[in-house]
């Protein structure tokens, strides 16, 4: 394999570490901490997570690159097809949660359940994601 | 109350115009990467780019979204629809054709023949711009409805005050 096929693999495993170890963070501070404590960390999750994630983007089209042109079809293929429409589907719902924290920085006694909520599913879409990207590895 | 996304001196929230970004950037790659796989087009496409060369795209069209995601952000008032897709519309066709610009710069050091650069660039100027505009304007649209969604969810009464850039 090439030397940066291998480093594409790596960043790839890096941003997933840190998109979905931020999320638990943020879940777990935010059922346990205070408001203003629960808004802080989250601003920072948010920051570090929507880099990770373009990281994630940037480098999963890579390791699909290091593929091409033998790309499996079949049910690896409709595996993949999951896995993308899962991403998609996080992405839309990272935004909303993500527009939801930055609301509740203007706001007095910020409401800081729905981002509990938020992150918990985040953090599930994630693990659903590492686990579709495990069968595609190794079948 | 109703509340701003920019604040004195047309700055916005950088945590809003980062994550919007990126959100863009990973959107407007990972839904084409989706369609051409269902379409079975995928393997062709990424036969042809070498992956430094597709993670250097990547980075510009992050890079560029984030510049002109600021600016579209002083810029919009969302509390209408107008407000915000015209402005998106305007800094999207910018977008558009600052990314054409980074493409060329590959074309040129991949083919390395002026005359053909140049034919791009005139026919791709109007079309980058065009399709850029399209792509902004929906995507501010799209944006709008995750802002309300957000406060929404936040509990945030009111709908979102931009100040007019």
């Amino acid at each position: 394999m090439a030397l940066h096929h291998l480093l594409v693999r790596w960043l790839h495993l890096l941003a997933m570490a840190v998109a979905l170890g931020g999320t638990a963070l943020a879940w777990w501070v935010s059922r346990t901490a205070d408001a203003s404590t629960t808004l802080a960390v989250a601003r920072v999750t948010e920051a570090a997570f929507w880099g990770a994630l373009s990281v994630l983007v940037m480098t999963g089209i890579g390791n699909l690159g290091a593929l091409a042109p033998a790309i499996p079809q079949g049910s690896w293929g409709a595996i993949l097809g999951v896995k993308l429409v899962l991403v998609l589907a996080v992405l839309v719902g990272s935004a909303v949660r993500t527009a939801a924290v930055w609301a509740a920085g203007t706001r007095d006694g910020p409401v800081t359940a729905p981002l509990v909520r938020g992150y918990a599913l985040t953090a599930a879409a994630l693990v659903a994601v590492v686990g579709l990207a495990e069968v595609l590895a190794h079948g | 109350m109703a509340e701003s996304v920019a604040t004195e001196g047309e700055s916005v929230d950088p945590l809003l115009a980062w994550s919007l970004s990126a959100f863009h950037a990973a959107t407007l790659t990972a839904g084409p990467v989706l369609v051409l796989h269902a379409i079975g087009a995928l393997d062709s496409l990424l036969q042809g780019i070498h992956t430094v060369t597709g993670l250097s795209l990547y980075a510009a069209l992050w890079l560029v979204t984030w510049r002109t995601n600021r600016r579209w952000l002083a810029a919009a008032d969302c509390r209408t629809l107008r407000g915000t897709a015209v402005p998106g519309a305007t800094w999207g066709a910018v977008t558009g054709v600052a990314f054409l610009v980074v493409l060329l710069v590959v074309i040129g050091v991949a083919v390395r023949e002026l005359l053909l650069v140049a034919a791009f660039a005139l026919v791709g100027t109007p079309v980058a711009a065009l399709s850029g505009a399209v792509i902004g304007a929906g995507a501010a649209a799209l944006d709008l409805l995750i802002l309300a969604a957000g406060r929404r969810l936040a509990g945030v009464e009111g709908p979102v005050e931009a100040r007019a850039g």
